[in-house]
C-alpha cells in the first residue's frame, strides 16, 4: 500500500527527517516499509525539453540524432541520441540529463545516467518514456512520452529546462508499506491510521479526523427521514450498514488535486463519484460503494445470502453464478453487488447518473473472504474487510464522502437523513495486565509510568489498579478491538515495539543441565553422506518429492499406489513419489550430456498411503550408477552397499536373488540384502541392488549399464542397526599362502556357490576365496564359463608348508570335479 | 728413487686435477696404479736396490701410491657429484602437468549447511526434531492459530492431496512450513523444550530464480518458565556469528505471524557491507532473515502446554536462502535439479 507523506501531514505533524530514515523508523516500530520514493530526489536532473531537429544516425538504422533544447541553465541545445520511433520535431519531452537516475525501459534497478557515445555519436542525455522515470500512469504508452498529451493535470505551461517534478507537482514522499505486515492491523489500511502510528512514533499530536478534514455537520443533514429502507435478512453478514441518497450530482472528471492525490497512491482516476469513494477509502481505510439510484429502481435494499441460481455481472464484466454462501445486496428482485467484494456492472455509476445511493458498510470478514476466493475477486475492499474493520468508521466515512461530493458537485443535495443499521456493536474491550510480567518477558526494564505513556500514545485507555502486584486496566480503542488486541501478550507487543525493539540487549539463555537428546535419524543421514560421498566418491543430489504420470509410467510404477496432488504446478509434478528412481533417472539423462560415467545418490522420503490418515513416510537412500570402469555397474552398486554396511558395522545375511516387487529392476539382475536381525516373512529387506530393467532403460534412452541401489534408512534405524562399534581383530602372526586357480564349469553354477564350496573344503585354513575374473565366450566350450579365484590359506598358529598347500589344492580340485568342473 | 717417486706423484696429482671425465680418471688410475702402471714398474725396480735403501724406498713408494689413490678418490667423488648435478639439472620433468583426478564425492550444499546449523544449535543445547512432510490442515494451520478463512493462509500457498480428508484433521496437505513439527514435538515431549526442526517444505507458487515449490526451513523453539525476547536476540546473534564466522548483529522489528504474539521480523547485518548500506541490502544495512516471536498461547494450548506456567519463543528461517547467501548462489533452481556441474563445486 502506498502512503503519501503530504496526505499524512494533514493529520499529524511529522518532523523534518530524511525520508529513508522515516521509512526505517516506521519499519522498526510498526510495519515494513518496502520502499521510499522521494520525488524531489527522484526528479533531480530530469527536465522538460523540446526537440528542435532530428537527423538520421550515421551508423545505426534504429537510432536518430536530435538537437533538443533543455534550457540555457542546462546547456541550451544538446545533442541527444534517441531510439524511440515516435519522436517528432517541436515535441515536448522528458529529458534525463547526466547524473539523473533512470530505469531502462522501466525495468531493473535505477542507474545513474552518464554522457555516452552511441555508435560514434555523442549523446548528452536521454529522452525518456514515462516508465523510465517512474510515471506509473503512463504504462502502456509506447516510446517516449509527449508531455503535451500527458495529463493528470492538463494545462501544462512547459518551459525548456523546467524540472519535471516541479512541472507535474511531484514533491511528495511516497512510502510503500508491505501489505503482508499489515495483516493483523485493520486500522492501518488508510492514511489516518498510519498517521495515528506516526503520532505515537514521534510523540506528536494527532488531529481528530473531524477537525482535520471538512465533514458534514449535523446541522447540514436534513432532518426528514430518507426514503431509503434497508432490510438485513441475515444479520451475521453485515455488522453495520450506513447509507444515504445524494441527488443532483453531475458525473465528470475529478479536479486536479483529487486526481493527483489518487495517482500519488497508485489509484487510477475514473470519475468524480468513484474517485471520492476511493479517496475516502485511502484516507480512512473504509471501503465505500455508490449505486445509480435510478437504475436500482427502488429505495428498498435487501441484504441477504444469495439464492442458488442467482447471477451477477461484476464491474470487471465477469459473470458469476452465486451460491447460498455469497453475501449480496439486492433491490428486491435482482442482485446489485457481491457485498464487500465488488459491485455489479448494471448499477454502476455512469456519465448520466444524477442520483446515487452511497454505501458505507462493514461486512463480516470470513464471509467476504470466502466469497472473494470463490469468485476469484481480490479487490481493495476485500483486502480491508477480511482484516476485520472497525464498524465505528462507517459514519465518518459516509459524512466525509458526502462532503466531498458536495464540494465537487455544488448542486448536490442530500435526499434525506442517514440510514444506519448497526446490527452488531462490539462491547468495549478491557484487558487487565501485569506490567512487571510484560517487562520480564521482553527482557528490558520499563517503568510503570513509561508503560502507561506508551499505551496512552497508542490511544489505549490506561487505569492503574490498586493492590499487589500492580496491575493495569487497559481499555482497547474500537479500531484495535476487532481482532488484533485480545490479551496481555498483545499488549506486550504494543509496549515492546513502541518502547523500541532495538533497546533489547541480547542475552543467552543458560544451558540446561539435561543435555539434548540425540536425533539418531539425522546422525545416520549425515553419516551415510560421509560414507557415500566422502568415502566412496558418490555425488549427492536433491530432487523434488513429486513426479508426473508420464515419469511413473516410464518406470512401470503402479499409478494407483500414489498420492496425487489436487493442485499442481506442472504435469511433471502431479504424483507424490513412492520411489526415488524416476527422478534419479532424469538426473542421469540430463548429466549424460556432459559426462559418461557417474555415481549419484539421494537421501529422501517416499510417501505411501496407509489405512490411517497420515501416509507412511520412509527415508530411502537411492543411488544410480552408470559406469564402464567396473566389470558391471551392478557389481559396483553391490560393492557400495557392502562397503556401506561394513562402515556402519551392519551385520547382514547373504545376498539373495531379489523377489520383492520392484518394477524398475531387471528380473534376473536383482539382489536383496537383509540384516541378521531382519525377519523376512513379508516386508522387503532393508537393501537391494539391481540393474535397470532393459525396457525401462530403453524408455529413458539410457545405456544398459545402469545400476541402482536402495537402502531403507527408516528400517535400518528401526532395527537399531549400525550402532555397533568396530571391534579390533588381531593381525595374523604367521604368513599365509596365496594361490590363483582357474575353474572351467557349467554356466549355471554361480560364483557364490563355488566360493562357498571352495571355502568348505577347509574352513580353518581358507581365509578368502575371491572371484577376480570371469570369462564366457568362444574360446571355451559352449555352456561353460571360466572363473578365476584368488585363494588365501593361513593358519593362526604356524607358518604353512608346501605340503599344506598341496593338500588344500587337491581337496579343492576334488570338490570342483565333483561339481562337474575342472581346474584349468 | 725417492726423487723419482716424488716426481711421479707430482705428475700424477697434476694429471688427476686436469681430468674432466670419469673415463679420463679411470685411464689415469690404470696408468699409475694399474697392473702395468708406473708404480708397478717402480715396485719391480725395488728389488734391485741395496738392502739398506729398501725400507725407505718401500715406504716412499707406499706413501706415494696412497697419495695418488686419495687424489683419485676425491676427484672421482667430485666428478660423480658434478655428473649427478648435471643430470638433475638437465632433467625436463614437467611439474605443471595436471594432478591425477581421483574420484571424489560431493555432499549437497543444503546437507552441508544443515549439518553446520544443527551443530551450532546443538552446542547451545538445542536438540534436532523431525516431523512428517505430508501434514494435515490441522497441524499445518489450525493448531498454529491459523483458522480457516484467516487471511494468513494466503501468505502460504498450499499443495493439497487429492481425496484425502479427515473429520478432525481436515485436508491432507504438503506442509508449507516446518512449524507443524512444533506442535508434534510439544505433544510428544511436553515442556521444557529446546529444539530446532530443519526440514523440507512446499509452496504452491510459480518457480523462478528466487522461488521454488520445494525448499528447506529451520524452525526453532524454546519453551521454559523464564523466557525473554532478549534471549532470542542473543541466540540468533550467536548463531549467525558462528555460521558466518564474523561478527554479526541482528535487529527486531514488528512482524505478523499468527502463531506468535508478539510477532517479530528479525533482520541481520548485511553480509556484504556489515551495516553501512549497499545495493544488496537496498542501502538499509540490514537483510531480512527470519520471522520469530513469543509462541502464541493458542499454539501452546494446542501442544498441550500450560501457558500460565510456560512461555516460549520460536523462530523460522529459510535454510535454502541461507545456503544461497553463504555460497552466493543466484538461482534457487540449481539446488533441486541434480546438475553435477553445479553439485561438484561443493
Amino acid at each position: 500500500m502506498k502512503i503519501s507523506l503530504n496526505w499524512l501531514q494533514k493529520f499529524v505533524e511529522i518532523p523534518n527527517i530524511n525520508p529513508s530514515e522515516l521509512g526505517q523508523l516506521f519499519t522498526i516500530r510498526t510495519a515494513e516499509v518496502e520502499g521510499v520514493m522521494n520525488e524531489g530526489e527522484a526528479w533531480k536532473y530530469i527536465v522538460a525539453g523540446q526537440i528542435k531537429s532530428i537527423q538520421p544516425h550515421p551508423n545505426a538504422d534504429k537510432l536518430r540524432v536530435t538537437q533538443t533544447d533543455v534550457g540555457t541553465e542546462n546547456g541550451g541545445i544538446l545533442q541527444i541520441v534517441c531510439g524511440a520511433p515516435n519522436i517528432k520535431e517541436d515535441m515536448w519531452v522528458i529529458v534525463a540529463l547526466p547524473g539523473s537516475r533512470v530505469r531502462w525501459h522501466g525495468q531493473g534497478d535505477l542507474i545513474t545516467l552518464e554522457k555516452a557515445n552511441l555508435r560514434g555519436v555523442e549523446s548528452n542525455g536521454m529522452i525518456c518514456g514515462g516508465e523510465e522515470v517512474g510515471l506509473e500512469m503512463t504504462a502502456g504508452v509506447k516510446g517516449v512520452l509527449d508531455l503535451k498529451t500527458y495529463s493528470p493535470t492538463k494545462k501544462l505551461d512547459i518551459k525548456a529546462g523546467q524540472n519535471i517534478g516541479n512541472l507535474l507537482g511531484k514533491s511528495d514522499v511516497i512510502l510503500e508499506i508491505d501489505n503482508k505486515s499489515l495483516t493483523h492491523r485493520p486500522d492501518c489500511w488508510g492514511h489516518y491510521g498510519i498517521a495515528r502510528e506516526m503520532a505515537a512514533i514521534f510523540d506528536t499530536k494527532l488531529k481528530p479526523y473531524e477537525k482535520a478534514v471538512k465533514i458534514l455537520k449535523d446541522s447540514e443533514i436534513p432532518t426528514h427521514k430518507s426514503s431509503l429502507s434497508i432490510t438485513v435478512h441475515d444479520k451475521e453478514i453485515c455488522p453495520r450498514f450506513t447509507s444515504m441518497i445524494v441527488k443532483n450530482i453531475q458525473v465528470k472528471e475529478s479536479p486536479d488535486w483529487l486526481k493527483k492525490d489518487l495517482i500519488a497512491v497508485g489509484v487510477r482516476p475514473v470519475n468524480n463519484i468513484v474517485d471520492v469513494t476511493n479517496y475516502v477509502m485511502y484516507e480512512l481505510g473504509q471501503p465505500m460503494h455508490a449505486y445509480d439510484r435510478k437504475i436500482v429502481g427502488t429505495d428498498k435494499l435487501e441484504i441477504r445470502y444469495a439464492h442458488k441460481g442467482e447471477k451477477l455481472e461484476t464491474i470487471d464484466h465477469k459473470s458469476h453464478d452465486l451460491t447460498a454462501e455469497d453475501p449480496v445486496i439486492t433491490n428486491g428482485t435482482h442482485v446489485l453487488t457481491l457485498a464487500g467484494v465488488m459491485g455489479g456492472v448494471q448499477s454502476e455509476i455512469n456519465n448520466d447518473t444524477t442520483e446515487i445511493i452511497l454505501e458505507s458498510a462493514n461486512w463480516q470478514p470470513g464471509i467476504v473472504r470466502k466469497a472473494s476466493q470463490r469468485h476469484g475477486l481480490r479487490t481493495d475492499a476485500v483486502q480491508r474487510y477480511e482484516k476485520s474493520l472497525d464498524s465505528e468508521m462507517t459514519m465518518p466515512a459516509l459524512l466525509r464522502a458526502a462532503t466531498l461530493i458536495k464540494k465537487l458537485c455544488p448542486k448536490a443535495e442530500l435526499e434525506g437523513g442517514i440510514v444506519d443499521i448497526y446490527s452488531t456493536k462490539l462491547p468495549t474491550k478491557v484487558i487487565t495486565v501485569n506490567p512487571e510480567k510484560i517487562a520480564a518477558k521482553i527482557g528490558v526494564e520499563i517503568s510503570l509510568t513509561d508503560m502507561k505513556l506508551i499505551l496512552q500514545k497508542l490511544q489505549f485507555g490506561v487505569k492503574a489498579l490498586s493492590g499487589k502486584p500492580k496491575l493495569l486496566e487497559i481499555t482497547v480503542p474500537s479500531f484495535r478491538a476487532t481482532k488484533d488486541i485480545n490479551n496481555e501478550d498483545d499488549i506486550l507487543e504494543e509496549v515492546a515495539r513502541a518502547h523500541g525493539y532495538e533497546k533489547i540487549a541480547p542475552t543467552l539463555p543458560s544451558l540446561p543441565i539435561n543435555l539434548p537428546r540425540e536425533n539418531e535419524q539425522r546422525k545416520l543421514e549425515h553419516k551415510s553422506r560421509d560414507i557415500l560421498s566422502l568415502k566412496l566418491g558418490l555425488c549427492e543430489v536433491y530432487n523434488y518429492s513429486f513426479y508426473g504420470k508420464e515419469d511413473l509410467q516410464k518406470c512401470d510404477l503402479p499409478e494407483d499406489l500414489h498420492l496425487k496432488l489436487e493442485n499442481y504446478l506442472s504435469s511433471e509434478q502431479t504424483h507424490l513419489r513412492t520411489s526415488l528412481v524416476p527422478n534419479l533417472l532424469k538426473n542421469l539423462i540430463s548429466n549424460l550430456r556432459f559426462k559418461k560415467e557417474m555415481a549419484i545418490y539421494e537421501i529422501g522420503r517416499t510417501y505411501n498411503e496407509e489405512q490411517e490418515f497420515f501416509p507412511r513416510e520412509e527415508i530411502i537412500i537411492t543411488g544410480a550408477i552408470i559406469s564402464s570402469k567396473y566389470p558391471s555397474a551392478f557389481l559396483a552398486a553391490k560393492g557400495i552397499v557392502e562397503t556401506y554396511c561394513n562402515s556402519l558395522n551392519v551385520t547382514t545375511q547373504e545376498w539373495k536373488k531379489g523377489e520383492t516387487f520392484c518394477p524398475t529392476a531387471h528380473p534376473n539382475r536383482y539382489a536383496e540384502l537383509a540384516t541378521t536381525a531382519e525377519d523376512l516373512s513379508d516386508e522387503p529387506p532393508f537393501a537391494r541392488t539391481y540393474e535397470l530393467h532393459p525396457e525401462i532403460a530403453n524408455a529413458h534412452d539410457l545405456p544398459s549399464n545402469v545400476a541402482i541401489f536402495e537402502i531403507n534408512l527408516t528400517k535400518l534405524l528401526k532395527e537399531q542397526l549400525g550402532a555397533k562399534d568396530t571391534k579390533y581383530k588381531a593381525i595374523p602372526k604367521f604368513p599365509g599362502i596365496e594361490l590363483d586357480i582357474a575353474i572351467l564349469i557349467d554356466k549355471k553354477i554361480t560364483a557364490g556357490e563355488l566360493e562357498k564350496a571352495i571355502k568348505h573344503t577347509n574352513l580353518q585354513l581358507i581365509k578368502r576365496a575371491y572371484l577376480f575374473d570371469q570369462y564366457e565366450g568362444d574360446k571355451i566350450e559352449t555352456g561353460k564359463k571360466s572363473l578365476a579365484f584368488n585363494i588365501l590359506l593361513q593358519a593362526e598358529d604356524r607358518t604353512l608348508t608346501d605340503e599344506d598347500m598341496v593338500i588344500a589344492q587337491k581337496a579343492i580340485a576334488e570338490k570342483i570335479e565333483s561339481m562337474g568342473g575342472a581346474i584349468r | 728413487m725417492k726423487e723419482l717417486i716424488e716426481k711421479l706423484v707430482q705428475e700424477g696429482k697434476e694429471e688427476i686435477a686436469r681430468a674432466v671425465t670419469l673415463a679420463q680418471l679411470e685411464e689415469l688410475r690404470v696408468k699409475y696404479l694399474g697392473r702395468k702402471g708406473s708404480f708397478t714398474t717402480i715396485m719391480q725396480g725395488l728389488k734391485d736396490l741395496p738392502n739398506e735403501e729398501k725400507p725407505a724406498a718401500g715406504q716412499a713408494l707406499n706413501h706415494g701410491k696412497k697419495t695418488l689413490e686419495e687424489a683419485l678418490e676425491t676427484k672421482q667423488y667430485n666428478l660423480e657429484q658434478e655428473e649427478l648435478e648435471k643430470q638433475l639439472n638437465d632433467d625436463t620433468f614437467d611439474i605443471t602437468r595436471p594432478g591425477v583426478p581421483f574420484q571424489t564425492g560431493h555432499i549437497h550444499p543444503l546437507s552441508q549447511v544443515q549439518k553446520e546449523v544443527e551443530e551450532i544449535f546443538g552446542q547451545m543445547g538445542f536438540a534436532v526434531m523431525d516431523g512428517p512432510e505430508i501434514e494435515s490442515e490441522y497441524y499445518n494451520f489450525e493448531s498454529l492459530n491459523v483458522p480457516k478463512d484467516h487471511p494468513a493462509r494466503d501468505m502460504q500457498d498450499t499443495f493439497f492431496v487429492t481425496d484425502k480428508q479427515h473429520a478432525e484433521h481436515g485436508k491432507m496437505v504438503l506442509r508449507t512450513q516446518t512449524s507443524p513439527t512444533q506442535i508434534r514435538t510439544m505433544e510428544r515431549y511436553g515442556a521444557p523444550l529446546r529444539v530446532i526442526m530443519p526440514g523440507r517444505v512446499f509452496r504452491y507458487e510459480a518457480t523462478d530464480a528466487s522461488h521454488d515449490s520445494t525448499f528447506y526451513q529451520v524452525e526453532g523453539l524454546l519453551i521454559d518458565k523464564d523466557i525473554t525476547l532478549a534471549q532470542l536476540k542473543g541466540v540468533m546473534t550467536e548463531f549467525l556469528t558462528r555460521l558466518f564466522k564474523k561478527e554479526t548483529k541482528v535487529r527486531f522489528r514488528p512482524g505478523y505471524f499468527p502463531f506468535v504474539e508478539p510477532g517479530i521480523e528479525l533482520d541481520m547485518w548485511c553480509l556484504l557491507c556489515a551495516g553501512t548500506g549497499c545495493r544488496v541490502c537496498k542501502h538499509t544495512g540490514w537483510m531480512e532473515f527470519m520471522g520469530a516471536g513469543m509462541v502464541h498461547r493458542n499454539v501452546l494450548k494446542a501442544g498441550g502446554i500450560d501457558s500460565e506456567i510456560y512461555k516460549g519463543w520460536a523462530f523460522g528461517f529459510g535454510l535454502t536462502r541461507l545456503v544461497m547467501m553463504k555460497y552466493g548462489i543466484d538461482d534457487i533452481r540449481h539446488l533441486m535439479n541434480g546438475d553435477l556441474r553445479f553439485l561438484e563445486q561443493f
